[in-house]
């Protein structure tokens, strides 16, 4: 079975480009535009790794992922964390909700493609 | 009596608020209250003091709470003018995203007060600020729009900016924008995503729009479309089409009228409030049968109903609502499933309302008359029970059942109504906001929100999220079932 990779984030394209890279490594995809939405679709789909964009209005990605990681069974869940801020702010909160890994926006394909084979061998 | 047994519907108007003297200095002491149910209080009512306008923008930055926090930015979409907005500009700098975000949601809302600073904004020194400028204007309703987010891809320099008005721009690509688009590639020649965004946008520009009309043209459609809106809040979409145009070319002929454009003069008269109703009907009707979706029903006696009864005193109302109601199958679902299948109904009354616009379904409610296919998820036993078989093969429902459910005409978008529904545990709201558009799914959803008790739970059809029209609610998956809970505060 392939894995499962979950995308959020509140850019329709920059989701449709992570679906296309994935997609074409083999991968299936879920997407969700905002924290609350990926919370929804999650606890009916549970997926492999979560790629959160961090700036989502509604919910946004800290808060959803300390939302979902409250949940039974996904307390363990990687997730890939995306931001298009630039500092290290972002990327300290990022680390202590749990993040396992933290990227900064443009993501490169091959950076982003590794990210998640090595979240997915752990 | 568990299930109470309607006679004539006789619940109370809600309170209004107001403010005078000395109730303005306690709103700004509840307002910096520990307890956050008074916090939330303090900051509706602050809406209509006059302190308000001075107080909320200093406090909503405080706030930590959720719920607490977006009442007080409705409170200022009530309040806001040209010089509030000058306040709440730094907002879009700031760390704290739900804040930020709060500020979004609330210039989105205001185009005519936020554009004056749209092209400031777009040329301030952080890049975060004018990424959050376009996340604001891309939902703005303004004329402008198309023109700022060009500016950007023309001129900004950062990738993620550009990224962001590209992304934006998708909802508005027309042909005259590829010049624009392929000298982005050129700019940013490096980069394969904006490549990516480039290609999206154009494949858009290049999409016609050409549906066949089957006797009744495009703009015939669009003003039927148009008025039908104005005056229910439903908004057919282009998949409607065909369903819509049949059933005013039926309408046209059974009402002997020649032309769409002669029965629209008609429909759109005061004396014919009858025929609207009638239309109103005729588009609203769907096929629907007992126990649909019943992963909500067993939800309900499983454990909603549980959490509910935990935060009332013993004889208080449990109210369920099941709007909208269609032909009755849903609220006699609800019913028949605490009787049968919820052993603490006899501890408690509970009183089940389900609304509908449709005077026709109404009636059919009351009568209570189904087919056999109607009831085929029915265990037979049940069948039995509740049920009577008519000479011509249908069945009725018993009039105990009959009378455990308060019918009545209304829109969940007419205030009018809303004092008869106050006080609600579960709405049962399924399939209904897929015929909105966003504004009036976004306000049926505020009033769902208003009407609950706090910890009620609405609910809605298998197809439809929650999380595109507001994050106010907690999720909460019951077995197979997601089902959204007002929060307790």
């Amino acid at each position: 079975m392939t894995a499962k990779i979950m995308i959020v984030d509140d850019e329709m394209m920059i989701r449709k480009y992570y679906v296309m890279l994935l997609e074409s490594k083999g991968y299936t995809t879920l997407e969700a535009a905002n924290g609350y939405e990926a919370l929804e679709k999650i606890l009916i789909d549970p997926c492999d790794v979560l790629m959160v964009d961090i700036n989502m209005p509604k919910m946004d990605g800290l808060t959803m992922v300390k939302e979902i990681r409250s949940r039974d069974g996904f307390h363990h869940l990687p997730v890939i964390m995306i931001s298009a801020e630039e500092g290290d702010a972002d990327k300290d909160s990022a680390f202590e909700h749990g993040v396992s890994i933290y990227l900064q926006k443009p993501v490169k394909a091959d950076l982003l493609l590794q990210s998640v084979a090595q979240l997915l061998i752990k | 009596m568990p299930l109470y047994q309607w006679g004539k519907s006789s619940l109370s108007l809600g309170s209004t608020h107001s403010c005078t003297g000395n109730r303005c200095d306690d709103l700004i002491k509840d307002a910096e209250s520990a307890d956050p149910a008074r916090r939330r209080q303090a900051a509706l009512d602050l809406a209509y003091c006059r302190n308000g306008k001075r107080v909320l923008p200093e406090i909503v930055l405080k706030e930590r709470h959720v719920a607490v926090r977006e009442t007080m930015f409705d409170s200022l979409l009530h309040l806001v003018d040209a010089a509030m907005v000058e306040r709440l500009l730094p907002m879009l700098r700031s760390n704290d995203a739900m804040l930020r975000n709060g500020a979004i949601e609330l210039f989105q809302q205001i185009p005519e007060l936020f554009a004056p600073h749209v092209s400031g904004l777009l040329a301030d020194d952080d890049s975060d600020v004018r990424i959050f400028t376009i996340n604001v204007i891309q939902h703005l309703h303004h004329t402008m729009v198309p023109s700022w987010l060009l500016e950007v891809i023309r001129h900004d320099r950062h990738v993620n900016v550009v990224a962001a008005a590209l992304n934006a721009l998708a909802d508005f690509a027309r042909p005259n924008m590829v010049g624009d688009l392929l000298a982005v590639k050129k700019r940013f020649e490096d980069q394969p995503y904006l490549h990516f965004a480039v290609d999206t946008v154009m494949s858009r520009t290049k999409r016609g729009v050409a549906i066949d009309a089957t006797g009744i043209t495009d703009s015939e459609f669009e003003s039927f479309r148009d008025l039908f809106y104005a005056r229910t809040g439903i908004l057919f979409k282009e998949n409607k089409r065909y369903f819509v145009d049949k059933r005013l070319i039926d309408r046209i002929h059974k009402t002997g009228h020649q032309s769409f454009a002669d029965y629209f003069r008609y429909v759109r008269l005061a004396e014919s409030a009858h025929e609207f109703q009638i239309l109103t009907n005729v588009m609203t009707v769907n096929e629907t049968y007992f126990f649909r979706d019943d992963g909500h029903f067993k939800a309900m006696v499983h454990s909603m109903l549980d959490q509910i009864v935990a935060n009332k005193r013993k004889g208080e109302m449990i109210r369920i609502w099941s709007v909208p109601s269609s032909t009755g199958e849903e609220p006699y679902s609800i019913a028949l499933y605490l009787l049968e299948y919820w052993p603490k109904l006899s501890d408690w009354n509970v009183q089940i309302i389900a609304s509908d616009i449709n005077t026709e379904v109404l009636e059919r409610c009351n009568k209570g008359i189904y087919s056999k296919h109607a009831l085929r998820f029915v265990p037979q036993p049940l069948v039995r029970k509740y049920f009577a078989e008519l000479a011509n093969g249908e069945y009725q429902i018993n009039l105990a059942l009959r009378k455990s459910v308060n019918f009545f005409l209304g829109s969940i978008l007419d205030a009018k109504y809303q004092a008869d529904v106050q006080h609600v545990d579960i709405i049962f709201c399924r399939n209904l906001l897929i015929y909105f558009d966003d504004v009036s799914r976004k306000q049926a959803v505020e009033t769902l929100y208003g009407l609950l008790n706090p910890g009620g739970f609405v609910l809605l059809g298998s197809m439809e999220s929650m999380s595109r029209i507001s994050s106010r609610f907690q999720i909460q998956k019951i077995d197979s079932s997601l089902v959204y809970q007002k929060g307790l505060v």
